[in-house]
């Protein structure tokens, strides 16, 4: 969130500030993301409905508003496997 | 309120959704009372895109990807109304497709210097809202230098390739994670959100980690 942004005094840069080199950044950026748990061990919040783009750069729309998403799902069970909503 | 909420984000510059995810969180962000801590990650929509991809979005899409026109042109059409209704301007018809590793470069030596929020900002408005080619270094330099990079920096970071590795990094642990789609967020390292949701999706999610932390102080607190 740039500053003028909504939010911007109450968000931080996780990153590590001030630090500069490519095998020191990479390491602290693998330390970084040790600590999180797989999707699938993941508690969803939200459901699988909203808009996303897969891994092939097709994006897909929210799903039909009419269908109840769910609050909370398993975001294991992903929306990329979804065929194609639009 | 103590220390506050991780929230990891898998995007690409060159995801619609992504944008407006961004949006939808700040308004949750800013309805939520604490603090948050936000790191991006890099992830490639698309990696066989060449840098100098000849035509539109729409073209990318129907020859590309051979997804119908009628279709592509429908999609980015209820993109453009979405990205809309939360204060961005899609201008599909002069967005540059293009690869968006050498971006991610720049996102990462932003991050080393504080400045990944405002440089993800610029790239995502350059690229959407202003049709800026984001997959050449004349252009990333003048982009990141806005936001208070060092221009000389960035260009020798971009030639020496000094944040490639950060990226694949990146890309990899999404894999591993089992990220298969973005946005992708993970909040107070439990909580999975996937997708453009609604600033209400969020602030449940921002809500929750924030219970779990208050729940681990008092833990803490008893021991």
């Amino acid at each position: 969130m740039s500053a003028g942004q909504a939010g911007a005094a109450k968000v931080s840069v996780a990153g590590p500030a001030g630090l500069s080199g490519s095998d020191a950044f990479a390491s602290l950026s693998l330390s970084t993301l040790s600590g999180i748990v797989p999707v699938s061990a993941l508690e969803g919040v939200g459901g699988d409905g909203a808009g996303y783009c897969d891994a092939d750069g097709i994006c897909y729309p929210p799903a039909d508003q009419a269908a109840q998403t769910p609050v909370v799902s398993t975001p294991g069970s992903s929306s990329a496997e979804s065929p194609a909503r639009s | 309120m103590s220390e506050p909420i991780s929230v990891h984000v898998w995007s690409d510059i060159s995801c619609p959704w992504c944008f407006i995810g961004k949006r939808r969180f700040e308004k949750a962000v800013q309805d939520y009372d604490g603090d948050v801590a936000v790191e991006y990650h890099s992830y490639e929509l698309s990696p066989d895109t060449p840098i100098d991809f000849e035509g539109s979005a729409a073209d990318f899409l129907a020859g590309h990807k051979g997804m119908p026109l009628e279709q592509v042109d429908q999609m980015l059409s209820q993109v453009k109304d979405l990205a809309e209704a939360e204060g961005l301007s899609y201008d599909w018809d002069n967005v540059k497709q293009t690869k968006t590793l050498k971006a991610h470069e720049v996102l990462h030596l932003a991050k080393a210097k504080g400045l990944q929020l405002d440089l993800i900002e610029k790239f995502f408005s350059a690229y959407f809202e202003h049709g800026t080619h984001v997959g050449h270094d004349d252009e990333l330099v003048t982009l990141a230098a806005e936001v208070g990079l060092d221009a000389d920096e960035v260009r020798a970071a971009l030639a020496a390739g000094t944040y490639r590795a950060a990226v694949q990094a990146d890309i990899s642990a999404a894999q591993q994670i089992g990220i298969r789609g973005v946005p992708f967020y993970i909040i107070g390292e439990k909580y999975g959100v996937s997708g453009a949701q609604s600033p209400e999706v969020f602030g449940e999610a921002l809500r929750r980690a924030s219970e779990d932390l208050t729940a681990d102080v008092a833990t803490e607190a008893v021991r």
